[in-house]
């Protein structure tokens, strides 16, 4: 195959709001080959591709089609180049049929009264599907189908248009291994047709076994590229786990080592279906467990039914005197002395358009708990950067909006602290006193549950980790895994 | 491409497709609807005579043709609150018009009054992304003053040569219930058979993947408004002519019973689903219960809150519907 041209990525960099997703990004997909992007959590895959496929503008660099220079504006205009995207999410119209669906794109370019009649959206949608070798009931609204089959249309749809480029972001999260096979198979004759593929996976076995080229990406930055043959797996693995050089490497926390103190929480066998299943784990007081596992692995859902936010549905949670299945309302659950701060603080935590001690004294005030202190004193404490009190928490920055956050679920006393990503997106001075905060409330005597999807700051904080993948525990390690053994154990390789 | 063996689609037996009906979300309307004509039969035989039935069309037509384009709004999960105001403002400004033109110039431009509401209203929700509830709260309040201050607030005449429209009838039909007709059939006809239809549906459903697929969603949504406006104009002009005069106080409080309709016809306000023939049942539903609620001699005070309880009750059960059918 002619391997001459492709899609290049010439020194891309992308920030938000001071936080580097993309640092000088330079890969080459090359015509007639399939590329595995590989990385974990947050090393810069969904930023590249979005920028590749014009839903993205780059701080800096270009994409170029061929050696020429291109203008992406939006998805269409990358369309328009043959830049092909099958996203992690399904972008289908489930109330639509799977003919209407997988049609949509030439009923677009009809004229507006014309007759679509079903026959001619069947062929069209047949078509697609011949071409994968996927048989769907043309009919059927799509949201009757399970999640697998709007992945397919998705994919179906994505490879229909001939594409030139085609960049498949996790496509097959939901697919059973035949679906799998018939979607490998159809990537290869894409790349045999003269197509780049680029594909993104977790699943590290699937892509070596079809992969021409890999690039791994490690914090926004390309820290491997080459063929995909001089790579193993475990090789793989271990570039994707940081080494550890960030710069803002504090010592080890300081209650490592020290004695275990009573139990605080503890789940026995807690499952909650299609989330997570069997969790079984305890935290002691002054105890920091670390929770690791890829996006999707089920870390956010299992805090949340601890959080008292979803219900489980078997197993049970022991806390203190309380032994129960599910919290009857997260209201309860605060009562109770366990505090969450979420993963999203705009979406799920602030209230954007009140003060900042509105916020800070929310859940004490709305819950009838005595605060443990006064707001003011708690911004002092906490370093918490506002002009004053009463400005609205969107005037902060996204440092000082998560300190609020973290003000108002240490307001109620809590015995139990549970973290979901607590320094996304915030700088780095923010990030150190975010820790120095963690130290502090272990040391007095809270148990801290941190989810992060930043390697180092699991090993730096937690004095134990447990690994989810697909809902489950796979591994628990003491205080300093290895980074390579958090990824391996993510990924479900041995290392 | 077809094998042998593969059955050709469309060409189903009769019993497939009797069922296929019944699953139909206006299937559960056409049947509330046939129990409570055989039920008000029942206490009041005069229900069932042809003329009683003719009228009650009559009636239903206004509110039909305008819930016709609600539903193409409701499904790109848009609302327009402002149809009444529209209704009143294109009959003002066509009767007003008779003055300068000739007839039909009068008319077109009735009309397009209505359609040029619905392009604002379109051009504005979709260029500034506010809320069409808002938006179209406020333009209610803007086209009604309009039409108030054109007019002096004083009903005007000069559509006389439209009377037919709204008061004769070919044959035993009213020439407004064959309007009706026409427009409910075209209606489903572009929803369900042509490419806008399909579009309509992709872009209520998930705007976000109707971008991705290339679609123009905003135009999109502009056409519905257009088109919901229009269909005001028409319904204007209807009343014009069954009454004749253009009233700028017209039809005031016509958007909730229009977008009762819509909703017991299936319409969701989340977009993405609706039906014209729903609309129309929906109409009719609300049409025979004033109907019956005359003939029976019930309060009129109990109409009001028997209306508001079908609505409730209709989406409701709309709710358990999708539900069951998810799972």
């Amino acid at each position: 195959m002619t391997e001459i041209g492709g899609l290049s990525a010439v020194n891309l960099r992308k920030s938000f709001g001071g936080v580097h997703a993309l640092r000088g990004v330079s890969i080459e997909f090359k015509r007639g080959s399939i590329h595995a992007l590989l990385g974990a959590n947050g090393a810069g895959k969904s930023t590249l591709i979005a920028i590749c496929t014009g839903s993205l503008a780059p701080d800096h660099g270009q994409v170029e089609m061929d050696g020429n220079p291109l203008h992406l504006p939006d998805p269409r205009h990358a369309r328009g180049h043959g830049i092909a995207v099958v996203h992690q999410e399904p972008a289908v119209m489930p109330s639509l049929t799977v003919a209407q669906n997988l049609a949509i794109e030439e009923v677009g370019s009809m004229a507006l009264l014309q007759t679509a009649s079903s026959a001619r959206i069947r062929d069209i949608a047949r078509a697609k599907l011949d071409r994968l070798g996927l048989d769907l009931p043309l009919e059927t609204r799509l949201g009757q189908l399970p999640v697998s089959s709007r992945q397919l249309v998705d994919i179906a749809r994505a490879l229909s248009g001939n594409p030139r480029i085609l960049f498949l972001d996790e496509p097959n999260s939901s697919l059973s291994h035949a679906e799998t096979d018939t979607l490998l198979g159809a990537c290869q004759s894409m790349a045999s047709e003269g197509c780049a593929v680029v594909f993104v996976t977790h699943r590290l076995r699937e892509v070596f076994s079809i992969a021409h080229d890999a690039t791994v990406l490690r914090d926004g930055a390309v820290v491997w590229s080459g063929e995909a043959g001089d790579l193993t797996i475990p090789e793989a693995v271990s570039m994707m786990a940081s080494t550890g050089t960030t710069s803002t490497r504090e010592s080890p926390i300081t209650l490592r080592g020290v004695m275990k103190r009573s139990t605080a929480i503890e789940l026995k066998r807690l499952t909650r279906k299609a989330e997570f299943l069997d969790v079984s784990l305890q935290v002691s007081a002054g105890e920091v467990l670390g929770i690791s596992g890829l996006i999707g692995s089920g870390r956010t859902e299992l805090i949340s039914s601890v959080a008292g936010l979803t219900r489980p549905t078997s197993g049970t949670i022991e806390f203190g005197s309380i032994t129960k299945r599910a919290w009857k309302s997260p209201a309860e659950a605060w009562r109770a002395g366990i505090a969450l701060v979420p993963e999203d603080r705009q979406r799920d935590g602030l209230f954007m358009g009140m003060s900042v001690e509105w916020n800070i004294m929310s859940v004490c005030r709305t819950l009838g708990i005595s605060p443990v202190s006064t707001a003011a004193d708690m911004v002092d404490s906490l370093g918490i950067k506002t002009p004053s009190l009463n400005v609205p928490v969107s005037s902060l920055s996204g440092g000082n909006q998560q300190k609020v956050i973290l003000a108002r679920a240490m307001m109620t006393g809590p015995q139990v602290l549970i973290l979901d990503e607590p320094t996304r997106g915030v700088d780095v001075a923010a990030k150190a006193d975010i820790y120095a905060l963690m130290r502090q409330q272990a040391e007095a005597g809270c148990a801290i549950i941190l989810v992060s999807s930043e390697l180092d700051e699991v090993i730096e904080l937690s004095d134990r980790v447990i690994v989810l993948r697909q809902g489950q525990v796979t591994r628990e390690f003491g205080p300093n895994p290895s980074s390579s053994q958090l990824v391996a154990a993510a990924f479900g390789e041995a290392a | 491409m077809s094998s042998v063996e593969q059955v050709p689609p469309g060409r189903k037996s009769l019993g497939d497709m009797a069922l296929r009906l019944l699953l139909k979300p206006e299937a559960g309307i056409a049947i509330v609807l046939v129990v409570l004509a055989v039920l008000i039969t029942i206490a009041n035989p005069a229900f069932a005579t042809p003329s009683n039935l003719l009228n009650l069309l009559r009636s239903v037509a206004i509110i039909g043709i305008v819930a016709v384009g609600m539903t193409y709004v409701m499904i790109v999960g848009e609302l327009d609150l402002s149809v009444a105001s529209t209704l009143a403002l294109s009959a003002v400004t066509g009767a007003l018009m008779t003055e300068y033109f000739i007839w039909p110039v009068a008319v077109f431009i009735g009309l397009l009054t209505g359609a040029l509401a619905g392009l604002v209203n379109g051009l504005i929700v979709t260029r500034t992304g506010v809320n069409s509830f808002i938006i179209t709260l406020g333009t209610l309040s803007v086209f009604r003053g309009l039409g108030l201050f054109e007019s002096g607030g004083i009903p005007v005449r000069g559509l006389e040569d439209i009377t037919p429209i709204g008061q004769g009838s070919i044959g035993p039909i009213p020439v407004q219930v064959l309007i009706l007709i026409a427009v409910v059939v075209i209606g489903q006809y572009v929803l369900s058979r042509t490419s806008l239809g399909i579009q309509i549906h992709a872009v209520g459903d998930n705007p976000r993947a109707a971008r991705l697929a290339g679609l123009p969603v905003a135009r999109i949504k502009v056409i519905a408004f257009v088109l919901v406006g229009f269909l005001a104009a028409l319904a204007g002009l209807i009343r014009t002519a069954q009454l004749g005069v253009a009233e700028p106080n017209a039809a005031i409080g016509l958007e909730l019973q229009v977008i009762a309709a819509t909703v017991i016809g299936g319409a969701s306000l989340a977009g993405g689903k609706g039906s014209v023939t729903g609309a129309l049942l929906g109409a009719c539903l609300l049409g025979v219960m004033a109907n019956a609620f005359v003939l029976l001699q019930l309060s009129s005070f109990l109409q009001v809150i028997a209306t508001g309880a079908i609505i409730v009750l209709a989406s409701v059960f709309d709710r358990f519907r999708m539900k069951w059918e998810t799972r």
